[in-house]
């Protein structure tokens, strides 16, 4: 593999390149780079989803673990829409909504006890107390925003409207997060941009 | 029109495309010469170190790495800095990829950016095995935590795992002593919290983007420690006295920033200064 790298690399700037044009407007080049990345996108997933099947079911049937068998059926019943017959993809959208409905139940209300309790917890006279009262706060009052068995009026109006600006904090503050982590994907690309440029190796 | 008028209705209506040019301009430049911006280091990131810093030789690591192709630039750099920190202490490494099928390309993308001299004496089956792409969400993840050798058959060469002497006493949640989830979306974080942190009770630990959440987790005690994208990277590489990507990467980073606050602050003073030269005359 190591010996295609420099190639590799050298397609993987002009699709970046092609990738980037886009800024300037439309135009056949980057047309070509996102079908090319989309192609070999959907060629990845796949592949890897055949390696996977072989991997966890035929590996466990050959090794005479036959229970797999239901598995492999549930999912080729997702495919039941193309014979005419779409009522039997139920089964295996009901029976995957079930089974992850349990495994979520087993450790969900352990993380959301301690989520809240670690938000608001320990209101100490220093900085992480200031914070922890805040969380508390801010988890009362972002819930009362939501509350609508009770007209907002009033005190509850005044909390549902506190609650409101903390939500919009949050919202801001993950905006700017996203803001954020965009940039250094493309600063991501274009660093490994320029080390091929400056012949530096990706 | 006066001329002052002149010059702030001209900064107000400055091209776009030449803030663009600059900004591009002003990353580029940290990513050629790197400059060296000041960087404060997280308590969090030091968490991730000082936790992995504290166990001995051949401990057991666990990885879930799921890091997409498409967010490498971000994630790319705090994965080979925590892998090259845990190689320099011969870390055991069994690794595999759930919930992204571009896993593999993105785990052997950093494995090979670790510094040569930290994974050549690494024998693949006996200190590190990579296990491939394994879809199933949720219930691959607990299968995982309880049997890995009921979710794989062979690894990601299509070796059998039964011939992997790393795997022979190796193959539940009670033998790996860290548990590290490298991921570059939101999506499935909850699942690791709910499967590794609650039900297992192990030291996981997360390398991600996105502040909010993770902070609460670790508060919470569901994570030991949490490494926040490109900017843990950097404070990673501090730590390690490593200097790599990542620092000269938020060098472009802080450019950019600084560029962007600026433009912000000089247009808000351009619409005042027009607003109360229109009042004036």
């Amino acid at each position: 593999m190591t010996q295609f790298l420099p190639y590799l690399q050298a397609i993987s700037a002009v699709l970046t390149i092609g990738t980037l044009s886009f800024l300037y407007g439309e135009n056949p080049y980057y047309r070509w780079a996102e079908y090319t990345v989309i192609g070999i996108a959907t060629g990845n997933w796949l592949m890897m989803a055949i390696n996977a099947i072989q991997n966890a079911a035929l590996g466990s049937l050959l090794a005479g673990e036959y229970h797999v068998i239901i598995a492999l059926i549930l999912g080729v019943l997702y495919f039941s829409r193309f014979w005419g017959m779409p009522w039997l993809y139920r089964y295996p959208i009901a029976t995957l909504t079930g089974i992850g409905l349990g495994l979520m139940i087993r450790g969900q209300p352990g993380v959301v006890i301690k989520n809240i309790v670690g938000v608001m917890w320990p209101m100490t006279a220093d900085v992480s107390g200031i914070g922890a009262v805040l969380g508390a706060l801010s988890l009362i009052l972002g819930l009362s925003y939501f509350t609508y068995t009770k007209e907002h009026k009033g005190f509850i109006g005044g909390m549902a409207k506190t609650g409101r600006y903390f939500i919009m904090a949050f919202i801001g503050q993950r905006f700017v997060g996203e803001v954020s982590v965009y940039i250094t994907v493309l600063i991501g690309r274009l660093s490994e941009l320029v080390n091929y440029l400056l012949g530096r190796g990706i | 029109m006066t001329e002052s008028d002149g010059i702030w209705s001209k900064i107000l209506n400055l091209d776009r495309r030449i803030i663009t040019i600059v900004a591009v301009l002003l990353i580029v430049w940290p990513l050629v010469k790197p400059i060296g911006l000041p960087i404060v280091v997280n308590k969090y990131t030091y968490q991730v170190h000082d936790l992995i810093d504290s166990y001995p030789e051949d401990t057991v690591v666990f990885i879930d790495n799921a890091i997409g192709l498409g967010y490498f630039g971000a994630m790319g750099p705090a994965f080979i800095d925590v892998l090259t920190h845990m190689t320099s202490k011969n870390f055991k490494i069994v690794c595999f990829s759930g919930l992204t099928p571009e896993g593999p390309i993105t785990f052997w993308k950093c494995w090979n950016a670790v510094p040569k001299e930290l994974t050549d004496n690494y024998e693949y089956g006996i200190d590190y095995v990579y296990l491939g792409f394994m879809t199933g969400g949720e219930s691959t993840m607990i299968k995982a935590a309880e049997n890995l050798h009921d979710l794989f058959t062979y690894d990601y060469y299509g070796t059998p795992l039964k011939d992997i002497p790393l795997l022979e006493n190796i193959g539940n949640y009670e033998d790996y002593d860290i548990v590290l989830y490298c991921t570059s979306s939101e999506d499935y974080r909850g699942m690791m919290y709910r499967i590794w942190g609650e039900t297992f009770k192990t030291n996981l630990i997360l390398l991600a983007q996105r502040a909010v959440v993770p902070v609460n987790m670790i508060d919470a005690g569901l994570i030991k420690g949490y490494v926040r994208g490109l900017r843990g990277a950097a404070e990673y590489e501090l730590i390690l006295k490593r200097p790599g990507a990542a620092i000269a990467q938020l060098d472009a980073v802080s450019m950019f920033f600084i560029w962007m606050l600026g433009i912000v602050a000089i247009g808000n003073i351009a619409f005042f200064m027009r607003k109360r030269e229109a009042k004036a005359g």
